[in-house]
This record gives structure tokens, sequence and C-alpha cells, in this order.
């Protein structure tokens, strides 16, 4: 082996040591600013194992595991476990990522001022170059080297601690494993008896705890399935049922249960089981508003269905208008004023919000039932469509037929490009040969005036002495231009422009 | 070859290039006050065999600082003065017919004020792209081809351009190829207060400078051998290549600035130039290897025309120095991301 090359292995040696010192401190520096963060996303990750008993609070009433089979020992130890692995994760994932030589060397080359004359001896000693700039190059890192013996380097900037959320964030872990641990959860049966789900299950406050039961309870009486009642579960109109026990049922109700099938009926009951539906006609909105708070929303269209035989029964008087006093969860929507066409097949158009397409589909389906399923539908009976699109007659009488379903009714309302013009009756197109109209004819009688004005005299003029001064120019200067062309040689304006 | 002889030769060799551009420079000191940025970019050009493009206002001494150096260096210098209807052979020469010694007559060759060594092309930016697309082989090849003849140019050539940013009416920009092929753009600012002060009295006394030459052509044509021998690190070169990888859009190296508001990046003659440069920046620190430091002090001057912004860029107000600044903010050298 040469001198030479014997004098390149030895400062490549020394460039390694270098390096190797270099890279520690490096990672010792990477390891400091990671900590906290790490300490951090340790802290948040103790929420997990609360969270986990959480969920498993929620498959208890699915018969899964309880999660007061956890100690409060075992869940602590547990947010530890997966605490202390989530600081471990990030920080080998931190000190993973490979500390580069020219990181290291530059390092050394700024901490040493040696404007990188370390950092090219060490890529000449290892690319094996020759040339007499490369010698001198590695005399000058040879030297930098010797300097570089005594080096210390810095433990880096200040890094910011551990911050405050994620300590109340691992309070609010231990807070709540504590909870679901120690707590209670609620049978299986109040489960299901409420509407809300979570938060009974995992109540703040152990104070107002209702003793423990086992979760496997058996369900009370009234959820067992009777044999005249189809096996559905309990409804919040069954609930409602059972709140109003004692209540003595109206002849209405009584009516309704003969005529409905068992549980589809609870609607109609509930609603139409207010008695106060037949008291004063002044408070007929109230005890209607009341009724639908009762009433569930879904159940509502069948309200109105278990009352039609009885609409049915007072058409005559329902045609005249006069359902003063006899209110109903929905109350009538007849206007004589608007419409004459009576009837014995007319159906009444029911407000907007009360007949839903949904509410359609259950009418037809509980009108089937109710008749045996062999009855056709009303609607058979009613009168051909109306096609007529126009809104008005030519005396600007509204037409009753045209309600744009094809059944008689009041005014069009909300139909085509006319509802959107707000309540002016606008026709599709206007009868009549085109032509520009009238015309009106003004003639003005004006005595004529004489003007006076100066004839211009022709005379020889001089050039301009003077300067004609900065003539304005109003084209644009060249970048303008040319900034102008570009925006509309956009593919967005292109096509914006075309449209 | 031994280790420390080899050194030593650098060593020389790297000592007469300081002494010779610090020469140069004080001539051209005489005339030019201040600008010293603008200085030394033109003598690093000069040095690393590449052209410059000068842009500033009026009145900044843009020509008189090509002049002075041509006059430094006593090189054959010609002065271009582009307009717009300047023709190709008017800068090229023609072939023109002239009476030989017997009486008769043949086509000979009328160079054109192309054939020189420094050429100052002022107001580059006033002639036709025709015109100015008759540089671009001089520039690149240092060749110019009339008819089926095609001529060498003088060693060394350099062609020094100036624009003035302002009076932009009845231009023409130059082309992007041409641009490329300026190893720098150097941007001439407004002298300080205090340097307007020789500057008036340089020029409103009664004594007149003159520039005495201290190289000549042999001389910067050997100062250009011991320019190129300058070695480069792979560190070096990885940078190099991750800067002007960054001034693309969509690079892997990009910062977003570059992304949204950049249309063209530079090619791969930014890279070469960055590192020719480079090299002279190490000559001039005393340094036998090119870092990472000299690659950045010249990226602005290197890359500033190389960078087209898209209608975004133009439109934010933006200009090629602030996407550079945002590329050495987001590439840094080895080292500096500690």
């Amino acid at each position: 082996m040469s001198a030479d090359a014997e004098e390149r292995r030895q400062l490549g040696a020394r460039f390694d040591e270098l390096y190797r010192r270099g890279s520690r401190a490096r990672l010792a520096r990477i390891t400091r600013r990671a900590l906290p963060r790490a300490v951090e996303a340790g802290l948040y990750a103790s929420l997990v194992l609360p969270l986990g008993l959480i969920a498993t609070a929620l498959l208890a009433r699915a018969g899964g595991p309880n999660p007061r089979d956890f100690g409060w020992l075992q869940a602590l130890a547990g947010m530890a476990a997966i605490s202390a692995a989530v600081v471990a994760v990030r920080l080998y994932v931190a000190r993973s990522r490979p500390v580069e030589r020219a990181e290291v060397l530059g390092e050394c080359d700024r901490l040493l001022e040696a404007d990188g004359r370390l950092l090219a001896a060490d890529d000449f000693v290892r690319a094996g170059a020759t040339g007499p700039f490369v010698a001198a190059a590695l005399e000058e890192g040879r030297t930098q080297l010797d300097r570089a013996n005594g080096l210390q380097f810095p433990a880096g900037p200040d890094v910011p601690g551990v911050r405050a959320r994620s300590f109340v964030a691992a309070a609010a872990a231990l807070m709540l494993a504590w909870f679901v641990t120690r707590g209670e959860v609620p049978p299986v049966d109040q489960l299901a008896d409420t509407d809300t789900a979570i938060v009974p299950a995992l109540p703040t406050n152990p104070e107002q705890h209702v003793p423990e039961k086992p979760v496997e309870s058996e369900p009370p009486a009234p959820q067992e399935p009777r044999a005249d009642q189809p096996t559905k579960p309990a409804t919040r109109g069954e609930r409602a049922e059972l709140a109003s026990e004692g209540t003595p049922p109206s002849d209405h109700v009584k009516d309704s249960k003969g005529r409905t099938k068992g549980g589809r009926s609870s609607a109609a009951k509930s609603s139409s089981g207010s008695g106060a539906s037949r008291g004063a006609p002044s408070s007929q909105s109230q005890e209607s508003a009341e009724s639908e708070e009762k009433a569930a929303p879904g159940k509502r269209p069948k309200e109105g269905k278990a009352e039609e035989p009885e609409s049915e029964r007072k058409q005559d008087e329902d045609a005249s208008g006069a359902t003063a006093g006899r209110g109903s969860g929905s109350g009538s929507t007849k206007n004589p004023a608007t419409s004459d066409w009576t009837s014995k097949d007319h159906v009444e158009a029911q407000p907007d919000d009360d007949q839903g397409e949904d509410a359609d589909v259950d009418d037809e389906e509980s009108d089937s039932e109710a008749r045996g399923g062999v009855q056709p539908s009303l609607r058979d009976r009613r009168p051909p469509v109306n096609r007529d699109l126009q809104i008005g007659f030519a005396s600007g009488r509204p037409d009753p037929d045209a309600n744009g379903r094809g059944g008689p009714s009041p005014q069009k309302k909300s139909r085509g490009v006319a509802s959107l013009v707000l309540g002016v009756p606008i026709p599709d197109h206007i009868k009549g040969r085109a032509n520009p109209g009238r015309t009106k004819v003004t003639q003005e009688r004006v005595e004529p005036e004489a003007e006076d004005s100066t004839p211009a005299v022709a005379e020889s003029r001089r050039a301009r002495e003077t300067s004609a001064g900065t003539i304005e120019r109003h084209e644009l200067t060249p970048w303008m231009r040319e900034l102008v062309r570009k925006y509309f040689e956009r593919p967005e304006t292109a096509k914006e422009t075309t449209e | 070859m031994s280790m420390q002889g080899t050194a030593e030769d650098a060593r020389r060799a790297a000592q007469e290039f300081r002494e010779v551009e610090g020469k140069i420079r004080d001539q051209v000191g005489r005339m030019m006050v201040g600008q010293r940025d603008v200085i030394d970019g033109v003598l690093a050009a000069l040095f690393a065999g590449g052209h410059v493009l000068l842009e500033g206002v009026p009145g900044l001494g843009k020509t008189m600082l090509v002049r002075s150096l041509g006059d430094a260096v006593h090189l054959a210098f010609s002065r271009i003065q582009f307009t717009p209807d300047m023709m190709p052979a008017d800068i090229r020469g023609t072939q023109v017919l002239v009476e030989t010694e017997g009486g008769g007559h043949e086509l000979r060759f009328q160079e054109g004020p192309l054939v020189a060594n420094l050429v100052l092309a002022d107001e580059i930016n006033r002639a036709t792209p025709k015109t100015q697309s008759a540089l671009l082989e001089a520039m690149q090849e240092r060749q110019i081809t009339v008819g089926k003849e095609t001529r060498k140019l003088p060693e060394p050539y350099c062609v020094m351009a100036t624009q003035n940013p302002v009076e932009q009416e009845g231009t023409y920009p130059l082309p992007e190829a041409q641009l490329d092929r300026f190893l720098f753009k150097l941007v001439v600012g407004y002298p300080a207060e205090a340097e307007y002060h020789e500057i008036l009295d340089r020029t409103t006394g009664s004594e007149t400078v003159r520039i005495e030459p201290v190289s000549d052509a042999a001389e910067i044509l050997r100062l250009r051998e011991v320019v190129r021998s300058v070695p480069v690190p792979e560190t070096t070169k990885t940078h190099a290549v991750r800067l002007v990888v960054a001034t693309q859009p969509g690079g892997e190296w990009s910062p977003d600035l570059v992304t949204e508001s950049v249309a063209l990046g530079s090619s791969p003659r930014g890279a070469q130039a960055l590192l020719l440069a480079g090299k002279v920046q190490a000559l001039r620190a005393g340094r036998f290897a090119v870092s990472c430091e000299d690659v950045r002090s010249v990226a602005h001057a290197v890359l500033r025309h190389r960078v087209i912004l898209n209608f975004q860029g133009q439109s934010d107000g933006l200009t090629p120095d602030d996407v550079v600044n945002a590329v050495l903010a987001h590439v840094p050298a080895p080292g500096d991301a500690a």
C-alpha cells in the first residue's frame, strides 16, 4: 500500500470518527426534541382504553362483555402500557431516520466556520478523487479535522415542554376509566327502554346510580309479546299509551281499536284519544298541538286515516266549511271560498305537511287493510285528470280543477314557473297576433325660433410655437398587454368567455 | 505524483487567479464607482466562460462597465446598439463583392460586430426576435454561420447584453431559449448616496480616467482552465441539482410557492451555471473545492432569469428573486437543518 493511500485511509478513519461523534450528538438532540411530543402523544393515547371500555359498554347491551369485568387497577395498568408504547414508538420513529454523513460534517463545517472544507475533503477521500486541487482540499480538510478534535456539539435550541392540554386529556382518561370500571352500567332492559344510549350507561354522578342489577335480568312483563300483538319492539306510541294509563279512552278510541290491527293503531289511539279535541272551538289549535307532541311524527298520517271514516260520514258538513268546534289532529283545510266542487267522491286536499309521499303510501295500505284489501282505491273513482296548464279562466276566476294534480282543488299552487311569480297569475302564452301593439302619437305645436350663431371666418394660421405637451396614451404598456393576454389564454377564462 | 507537489501547484494557480482578478477589478473600479456585486458577477462570467445579461435603468453605467472591462483585459471589444430595424446580417456580417488584385471580383466575408472577444449588446431587447436569435449560435456554439460558411469566434468570447426594464414600448422580450444561454442576469441598482459624490467628481472634472490593460486573452483562457479544474464534491453537486429541481413546478424539492406561481423552472443549464460560478467563488475564497455556500451565493444571479412566473405569480406581484429566496429557504445546505 502506497503512502498516499495509507494517508487517505487514516484520513478517512478520522472522518468516520468525527461522523460517529456528530451523529451521536445529533441523535441526542433529536431525542430531546421529540420527547415532549412523544409524551404528549402518549398522554393522548391514554384515552384509548376508556373509550374502548365505553365501546364495550355499548356492546354489553347486545350481550357482549361487561366493562365492569375490568378492574380499576387493570384499566390503570392498561392505560400506562398504551402510553408507554406510544412514547416508545414515537421516539423510535424519530431516531430511526438515518443521520446523513453530509449533515453531520456540514454541521461541523458550520461550527468550525470551515466553509465546507471538511465536507469536501471527506467526499474526496471516500470517492478516491485525485488531482492538484483535490490534494490541496485534502490538506485543508486535515487541518480542519485537527480543529474538530475538541469540537463540542451544541445541545440545540430549547424545546417547548409538554403542553398542558395533554395532561388534561390524561386526567379525563383517568376519570373516564374510573367511571366505566367502578361506575354503574344500567341493565339491558333500562337501556332499551330509554332513547339515550350512551350517557345513561356512563353516569357522571355516582350518587345518582341505581342499585346494581345484573345485566342479564329478565325484561319486565309489558315487554313480553302477546299472542294478539305483533312481535314488534315497543314504540314511543305504546310508551305514551302506558304513560297515560288510567285515563279512560274515548268512544272514538274504541272504534279505532275495533277497526284496525293491533300494533299499528297505536298512533291513532294516542292522537284521537285526547278527549279535549271535542272542546271549545277556540282551543282547537292548542289541543292539536298537544296531540302532535304526543304522537310520533311518522304516525300522524295514520291519525288522519283513522278518522277518515268519520270525515266521510260528515262529508256534507265539511263541504260547507263548518268545521269549527270539531277539532281534530290535522284540522280541516277545506276552503269553501275557493272551491265549489262538491261530489260524493270528493277528497279533501290535505295540508302539504300532512301529505308526504310516505303518508300516501301508508294511507293506501291502511285503506286496503281496513277494507280487507279487496276494494279499489278511492282515487279510481276520481274525475279524469285536468291537464290544462292555464291557471285561471279568462275572466280571472281561478279554475277549481287546475291544481296540477289531476283533480279538483283550490287554485293551483307551487307548480311550474308561474309559482315563482309571487301570486301573480301569468299565462304561459298570450293568444293573439304578434304586433308592436298600440302606438300612441302625441303631437305638439311649437313655434320655430331663430338662433344666434357666429359664423367662422377663414384665416391663415401659423404653426404651433410651443410644445404640445405630454400626449396621454391610453394603450396598455407591454407588460400589461402580456398580462391581459395570458389571463384570457387561461383555460378557465377561455371556458367562461365561450360560455 | 506526490500529494504535496500537486497541492502546491493548485495553490499557485489559485493565487494567480486571485491576483489577476484583483488587478482587473481595480482597473474597472477606477471607472466604476460602487456596484461591487455587478463587477464581481461580470468578472465571474468572464472567467467561467459565460455570458451576462445586465438589467438596469438608464444611467447606471452598464455600458461603461463592459467597456472598462474590455479595456482592462485588452480584448477585442465591439458594441452593438440594437434597434428594431437591425437584421441578423448587420451583427454577423455578410458576403461583400470585393475586387481582387488581378482585377477580378470575389465574394468575401465582411465580419460583423459579433466577431470580437467582448461584445456589448446594448439594449438587446430592442432588436426583433430574428436578430436576437442570431446571437444564439454565437453564444452557445461560439461560432457564426453565414451562408454555407461557419466561422469560429475568437476565444475568450463573452457577450454582455444590457436591457432596460422600464422602457418596454417597442421592445421584444428575450425568448426563454436565449435567456437560458446567459450565465448570469445581474441587476444593476442605484448607487449609494456616498457613491454619488465620487461619481460626480470623476465625471464632471477635467481629469480623464484611463484604464490600463492588465491582462490579455491568453491569460484569461489560462485562468478559465484553472477555474474548470476546481473539483466539486458530490454533496455540492447534489445540492446544486436540488436547487435547480426546486425551481421546477411539481418538483420533488419544490416549495409550494414554486408549484403555485412558476410556469417554467430552470433547465440543467442552470445547474451547470451554478457549479461553474461556484468554482469561481471557491477560488476567490481561497478554497480548492466548491462548497454548498458557493453555489448558494450565486443562486440569484444564475436562476432569476431561468424562472418564468405564471399568471398567478405575476398577479401576486412576485419576482423571480422571491422564488429563488423561497427555494433557498426550502432546500437547506447540509448541516443547516440541524
